[in-house]
């Protein structure tokens, strides 16, 4: 049985890479509108698309918002927030959104690892981590941040996983609370929402 | 190099055909950094026919930026992705023809660098540089607040001609500034504007 926290979380981010858009679109497909958390994706995409055509049509049948990030907006509950290709995505002190043309981290631009760390930092137990599935390393030392800020981090299930590089290298840091199917990482989120409301 | 390569299309198109009417051209790139930017404009103002009469001020506040930016060296391990873009850029001829291979690295010809000055300028505290036909910002405000992203801005209109051009990276925008007012959009989604 999941241990679930009272309710303390203040944002999601996620990682995702290779074979993680289907996986993205099954955990984000499975909340509801209004969710009450902003959730913050970096899904690596090649540089040069112009977001939205591949990410658009992922989201579709979405029910939450979703957005490409703008700089310095302030992320607000509901609404999913994509890195930019060819940006590195940031969260400040203050939880306003950041865009960075920074070096690329682990051959990444935007780096899951970045995204991550800045937002352990800013949010610190607040937090909660989710890496998908993914054929590269980053995100790793990430979700090993979330933790020892006393955030929450969940893995794909790797046997479930296009790419199971990413959630095992995620695994293997052994700062992973849960290693989750897809569709159970959407319950273990609405779970935690859900008991935040009733107040406990 | 060559980041955002369909702007670089879109300049092309859109501004080089109106840069054409000027006997002599300034054009101000801020916050160039390592210079790469700075030689994929070159190339493109060369194939162009425009880099005879242009003078480009290219400028950092980074002494150590601008000076890897005069040398104009490059891992050769990342030509791969500036040849890809070069090309879907439009370019006209090969990247290669702008550069010898050295060992690990890539150099940029002379050719390339004689019309262009490198230049310590701060953004934040320096004044204007005088009447610029196009100014190139990219990638510099989203690292600022408001409140200097509209001085710089500002700063931007004061330097420009009457009618000139301003460029601004992917995920900056006019929009919500003070200057919104003064630029005319030429191609929003390709963030280039013009001074009215």
């Amino acid at each position: 049985m999941v241990k679930v926290q009272p309710f303390q979380y203040q944002a999601v981010v996620i990682g995702a890479s290779a074979g993680g858009l289907k996986v993205l679109a099954e955990v984000c497909g499975a909340l509801p509108k209004g969710f009450a958390l902003p959730i913050l994706v970096v899904q690596h995409l090649h540089p040069q698309s112009r977001y939205s055509i591949q990410l658009r049509n992922y989201c579709v049948g979405l029910q939450l918002k979703n957005k490409e990030a703008d700089n310095r907006e302030l992320p607000v509950p509901g609404t999913i927030y994509f890195a930019p290709p060819n940006y590195h995505l940031l969260v400040e002190a203050d939880y306003s959104l950041a865009l960075s043309v920074d070096e690329k981290v682990n051959m990444s631009r935007p780096s899951i690892d970045v995204l991550f760390e800045s937002a352990a930092e800013a949010y610190g137990a607040g937090l909660i981590g989710i890496i998908l599935s993914g054929a590269s390393g980053d995100g790793a030392a990430g979700l090993k941040q979330i933790k020892r800020a006393g955030g929450l981090t969940i893995a794909q299930n790797p046997v479930t996983a296009e790419a199971k590089i990413m959630p095992a290298a995620a695994i293997a840091t052994g700062a992973v609370d849960h290693v989750l199917e897809p569709r159970e990482i959407a319950s273990l989120l609405l779970r935690i929402v859900q008991r935040g409301e009733a107040g406990c | 190099m060559f980041r955002d390569p369909e702007s670089f299309k879109a300049l092309k198109e859109l501004v080089f055909p109106r840069l054409e009417t000027y006997p002599s051209l300034k054009i101000w790139h801020a916050g160039c950094s390592t210079g790469e930017e700075v030689y994929a404009l070159a190339i493109l103002l060369s194939e162009a026919g425009l880099y005879d009469r242009a003078q480009i001020y290219a400028t950092d506040y980074n002494e150590k930026a601008l000076a890897s930016a005069r040398r104009g060296i490059y891992p050769v391990d990342k030509i791969r992705e500036y040849t890809l873009n070069y090309q879907k850029a439009g370019g006209a001829s090969s990247l290669a023809d702008y550069y010898r291979a050295a060992h690990a690295d890539v150099i940029f010809k002379k050719d390339l660098k004689k019309n262009i000055v490198f230049a310590n300028h701060n953004l934040i505290s320096d004044a204007s540089f005088g009447e610029m036909h196009l100014i190139v910002c990219r990638n510099v405000l989203i690292y600022f607040d408001k409140t200097l992203q509209n001085r710089v801005l500002q700063l931007f209109a004061q330097s420009l001609v009457k009618k000139g051009f301003l460029w601004l990276g992917s995920k900056e925008d006019l929009k919500f500034s003070e200057t919104a007012g003064a630029f005319t959009i030429l191609a929003e989604q390709d963030r280039i504007f013009q001074l009215q």
